[in-house]
């Protein structure tokens, strides 16, 4: 051990680095409960550009979904949340166009798009003007 | 016959532990990113069947409950945002738009920011939710 003379005292030279592991574990420790992981659930939608040209469809090929505040209409009539996935999976038309109303929320249209992929249909979405 | 006993000091060597734990420190670091959500408060929707959704080049908007922006933590109009995922796209043309928004988020607001990204192309879109019932999700 080096060590040097201050004011007639012998002290040691070193550093003392004993206490350095406990400090890097207290760091990881400190990580790992304040570390969460990246949001990686939800669904996908393949969008189109929006001035691709617009197919038609024949009226007779389209399930109407309307969405307002209130609830969801299905060709008309409406729908209770809980009875969405029944009454989806009877439609059997290819085409699904889901119109939405002004002010509604988020959630409920995620609700609807969710249930979706259960019919197989090929969906359109549009924003009531 | 009596066996001779000897001692002696049984040492575990301790001295690369700071290494080994200051390696792991860096790690973590290194693969860890903040969540932004928790800054935004932003409360995802939750719907019945959910997908995983990779990560990798992704083009992440949140959308708080009053329908303001956010990239990268800071609030954004939509015209800045068209700009950003320009730049964005034509690194990763695969790239795909994941949009954090809250339950109480009203549609509009997506649908305004979806219908001014995908003005010059198709875009793959990824609405970020929680599985209903717990599991998945943040």
């Amino acid at each position: 051990m080096r060590t040097i003379k201050v004011g007639g005292k012998r002290v040691s030279t070193e550093i003392p680095t004993s206490s350095q592991s406990d400090i890097a574990f207290l760091l990881i420790i400190f990580f790992v409960i304040t570390t969460s992981f990246a949001l990686k659930t939800g669904i996908k939608l393949d969008m189109p550009k929006k001035s691709e040209t617009v197919k038609m469809v024949s009226v007779q090929q389209i399930d109407k979904v309307l969405i307002t505040k209130d609830g969801y209409r299905i060709n008309g009539s409406m729908t209770p949340e809980e009875e969405l996935p029944a009454v989806l999976v009877t439609l059997n038309r290819p085409n699904l166009l889901v119109e939405i109303q002004k002010g509604v929320k988020y959630q409920h249209v995620l609700t609807l798009i969710g249930m979706i992929p259960a019919t197989g249909a090929k969906i359109s979405i549009r924003m009531e003007k | 016959m009596k066996l001779r006993k000897t001692f002696s000091n049984i040492n575990i060597p301790v001295a690369a532990m700071a290494d080994i734990a200051f390696l792991l420190l860096i790690f973590l670091m290194v693969v860890s990113s903040m969540d932004q959500s928790k800054k935004i408060k932003i409360n995802p929707p939750t719907v019945v069947q959910t997908s995983s959704i990779s990560q990798d080049k992704v083009f992440t908007v949140f959308v708080d409950k009053d329908g303001f922006y956010f990239y990268k933590g800071e609030g954004k109009d939509v015209s800045e945002l068209e700009f950003l995922y320009e730049k964005h796209a034509s690194l990763f043309p695969d790239a795909i738009v994941q949009i954090v928004g809250d339950q109480e988020t009203e549609y509009e607001s997506i649908d305004l920011l979806l219908n001014t990204l995908r003005k010059n192309g198709r875009i793959d879109v990824a609405f970020i939710a929680k599985k209903q019932g717990g599991g998945g999700g943040q």
